[in-house]
């Protein structure tokens, strides 16, 4: 399907356009140039969606592989502002390590999941957030596993933010990212959306019918309270910014990268400190 | 003037401590020392030995005869009086000194009360191994000021007044003065092994960057690392699992910053679709993989050369690599720049196969002179790539000219799909082929890149190695030179074969000696030139190739 004149792979109706549009808001509204943002991904359709921005840099990698490449970037490089766009799947499947040692490792970067419950790209088959029972073309009698709960398990670790938004409310996607963004630590922002033509369960009216807007009175910091949220699913689902710890994050922590210039910066051909190395071996 | 001592013990007894308290005085007194490693994959208990042999010249190898045998631990002795494959440890001209409590019965052994001296004196058995150290250098000969002086560099300084009448007592044991040692002339020289001199070469290299998982026998580069990180501004990750340190690897070099992983041949098999992403996104990174006898868990602390046919083919799809093996830790130094070079100019995966034998073997080396390195990232100068820039504007080489990200305000856009100039994913098959051309074209030139292997001796018989053999094949040709002849490789890809063809034209019987089971550089070398190289030399019993062993060998095929 053709927008802004490319070539997008997204089927017509995907929730990937409206947080693509999100993003582009996004960059368009912010006060830094559109080539200190880094757009990490994996594979998957919504891995494909830094391809769609226009003057960013880009690393596209391997499924399930996006955080190890990005938390490494922005540690090389901390000039970067670095998200990651990423599915279900690539994020909570081929990559839960991962994602578990990010949150502990506190790395600076935002992780938005394009969450629809179901493997996308590879054509219908179950994700870890695809409820139980439902059938696919590879869980044909019915999924058996626990779904994963990507929130009650970063409240768990410790997450420095965690929230969640749904593709039917632009303004508080935008709102959501763009706290997560700004956020110091590591972020995770699950989006729920739509996957018109596989998930025919979880559809953009089921979560519309569900999703509801954090009270104003929730108070983030509280973490039982959040993590009481975050397993809050069914008829009610809450979005929002579930839970932020504010604390010092890997680079904060490190002394190589605290109050110093950009890693990458550090490169020199004077030859005269390493002479203490060999001066240890003789 | 050519001594070997081995000391023997279980894992937690000191071998250690008394072993670098050894080779520091032989050192220091101007001798050429080597010392090895065997140790057993355990904290406490098991078998843990070292080797140190001294000579008046350079040997990259240990041998296997023992002339001092210093056991800790009657459980050890099985493992050296069962020989050695071929090579048997204690002969009759060995001498042996033990601790009165070592519970050691040999005879002809010396026993001297190291435990009950070191605890009536510093009130600490493990300073026993301080009272066997002075009556070692009083064996070898050696004045006690200068086993004083040792004690001094090696000793943490809180326990080292206490020891310093241990090892005056040690000394003053009532042991034969066998041989002597006197102080030799040996400047300009360092003490290190492969994880040292890798390590160091790393950060000469400008590596700020490093991303591992710990795995024997690997682990000694992180930690070397690790223990410089806070003096070179380095940061050393211990990530979740070799699949993120290698992705780590990938993602830090795009952002500009120099990395090093270094791994075993199991965490490498997590490596390999990070060595692919490397190879398709023209992303340069360097990783050591410490080869270890496999397949699966195989044997963590033993040494093989097993992984090459692994590391040359590992990663789906056709990309250009570059492996190197080092001969020694001296050339594990100069080889590690090359890989940081080679990587960064042709914008490639380089894998340095270093192995046990190496990464945990002390040798003497001439000091490396830092004036003659030349370092250059190979990033793009202004002016030398048009505008927009495209990450992978096709150019005669198949090189693009490669920015990092706010080198610029150019943004850098990079992609594991099959991409376009640009680095946006396309699915345009005419693409695909140009793609594919670029990224391999490359090949060509980095083989030019390549030193010649070399070549020893003039005997008939010519044996090819590769690696870590080396010091076993050196010192086994200089011994037969009019028997022998080696050609010997430190760069196994892009293999170059021009002197390899022509030595193997003029000999009469090619053997191929390497540590492993399946003689896979021979294969490499049949895959490369067509011609098959019939008789093997091959050792896979986790022992590090020693001449002896080799020798006896060849005598098995009638060549010497």
């Amino acid at each position: 399907m053709w927008k802004n004149g490319m070539d997008i792979a997204w089927c017509p109706g995907c929730g990937n356009f409206a947080l693509l549009d999100t993003v582009n808001h996004l960059l368009e509204t912010s006060e830094m140039p559109r080539n200190r943002f880094l757009y990490v991904s994996g594979i998957g359709q919504a891995a494909k969606l830094p391809h769609y921005l226009k003057g960013v840099n880009v690393f596209n990698g391997l499924h399930g592989r996006a955080l190890p490449v990005a938390q490494a970037a922005k540690i090389a490089n901390g000039d970067l502002t670095v998200v990651v766009h990423s599915g279900d799947g690539c994020n909570y499947g081929e990559g839960g390590n991962h994602l578990l040692a990010a949150m502990r490792r506190n790395v600076d970067i935002t992780l938005i999941v394009h969450d629809n419950q179901i493997y996308g790209l590879t054509k219908g088959q179950a994700s870890p957030t695809t409820s139980t029972g439902t059938t696919t073309v590879a869980q044909t009698l019915g999924v058996m596993l626990e779904p994963f709960s990507p929130l009650a398990t970063a409240v768990a670790l410790d997450c420095s933010f965690v929230a969640r938004t749904f593709v039917g409310d632009p303004e508080h996607m935008a709102t959501t990212m763009r706290a997560a963004i700004r956020h110091h630590g590591f972020s995770l922002v699950d989006v729920l959306q739509q996957c018109v033509t596989f998930n025919k369960v979880n559809t953009f009216d089921w979560y519309k019918e569900r999703v509801q807007k954090l009270p104003e009175d929730y108070d983030p910091m509280d973490r039982q309270a959040a993590f009481a949220k975050a397993l809050e699913w069914g008829d009610h689902i809450p979005i929002g910014v579930l839970y932020v710890h504010e604390r010092p994050t890997y680079g904060d922590l490190h002394p190589a990268l605290h109050d110093k210039p950009a890693l990458w910066q550090s490169w020199t051909t004077d030859m005269a400190p390493y002479e203490a190395l060999l001066d240890e071996m003789a | 003037m050519d001594i070997s001592i081995t000391i023997s013990g279980e894992a937690g007894q000191g071998v250690k401590t008394l072993g670098a308290l050894v080779a520091r005085v032989l050192f220091d007194r101007g001798y050429y020392v080597l010392q090895d490693e065997s140790y057993h994959s355990r904290i406490r208990g098991g078998l843990d030995a070292t080797t140190i042999r001294a000579s008046d010249a350079l040997h990259y190898a240990v041998q296997p005869l023992i002339d001092l045998f210093v056991p800790l631990a009657s459980s050890v002795l099985p493992y050296h009086l069962a020989g050695n494959g071929h090579e048997s440890e204690i002969g009759p001209s060995t001498r042996m000194l033990c601790d009165t409590k070592s519970g050691v019965d040999l005879p002809g052994a010396t026993r001297i009360p190291a435990t009950e001296r070191a605890i009536a004196l510093a009130g600490e058995a493990r300073a026993a191994n301080v009272f066997l150290f002075g009556a070692v250098c009083r064996m070898l000969g050696i004045p006690l000021e200068a086993a004083a002086a040792a004690t001094r560099k090696v000793l943490p300084v809180r326990i080292l007044e206490k020891n310093l009448p241990v090892l005056e007592e040690g000394y003053a044991q009532p042991v034969m003065e066998t041989w002597s040692l006197p102080a030799r002339k040996l400047s300009h020289h360092l003490l290190a092994n492969a994880s040292q001199s890798i390590g160091a070469a790393a950060i000469v290299a400008g590596v700020r960057f490093y991303s591992g998982y710990p795995m024997t026998p690997s682990s000694g580069i992180m930690n070397y690392l690790a223990a410089h990180a806070e003096q070179y501004g380095i940061v050393v990750e211990q990530a979740e699992d070799e699949t993120s340190a290698a992705n780590m690897a990938v993602g830090a070099s795009y952002a500009g910053v120099r990395q090093m992983v270094s791994t075993s041949g199991g965490g490498f098999a997590l490596m390999v679709e990070a060595l692919s992403l490397a190879g398709m996104t023209e992303t340069p990174i360097v990783i050591v993989d410490a080869q270890r006898p496999a397949p699966a868990t195989g044997l963590p602390t033993r040494t093989e050369q097993g992984d090459l046919w692994f590391v040359l083919h590992a990663g789906h799809g056709d990309f250009v690599r570059y492996l190197c093996a080092p001969r020694t830790a001296e050339d594990a130094f100069t080889l590690t720049l090359k890989a940081y070079e080679l990587s960064s100019k042709y914008q490639i995966p380089a894998v340095i196969l270093s192995d046990q034998q190496l990464a945990d073997t002390l040798v003497t080396v001439p000091r490396w002179e830092l004036g003659e390195v030349h370092l250059d990232r190979h990033l793009a100068e202004p002016g030398s790539y048009h505008e927009p820039y495209q990450r992978y504007a096709l150019t005669p080489s198949g090189v693009s000219p490669r920015l990092v990200p706010l080198q610029t305000d150019w943004p850098v856009i990079v992609d594991s799909d099959e991409h376009d100039e640009a680095g946006h994913l396309t699915e345009d098959l005419d693409n695909r082929e140009r793609m594919v051309g670029k990224r391999i074209h490359r090949q060509r030139d980095l083989l030019s890149n390549m030193g010649d292997p070399l070549v020893l001796g003039n005997g008939p018989t010519l044996l090819v190695g590769w690696g870590s053999s080396f010091g076993a094949l050196e010192e086994l040709v200089l011994d037969h030179p009019a028997d022998l002849r080696l050609v010997h490789f430190n760069e196994v890809w892009p293999l170059k074969t021009e002197r390899l063809l022509a030595q193997m034209e003029r000999a009469r019987l090619v053997v191929a000696v390497e540590g492993n089971a399946t003689a896979q550089f021979a294969q490499l070398i049949a895959r490369e030139t067509g011609k098959r190289i019939k008789h093997t030399v091959l050792r896979y019993d986790g022992r590090p190739m020693s001449a002896a062993y080799i020798e006896g060998k060849l005598h098995d095929l009638e060549v010497i």
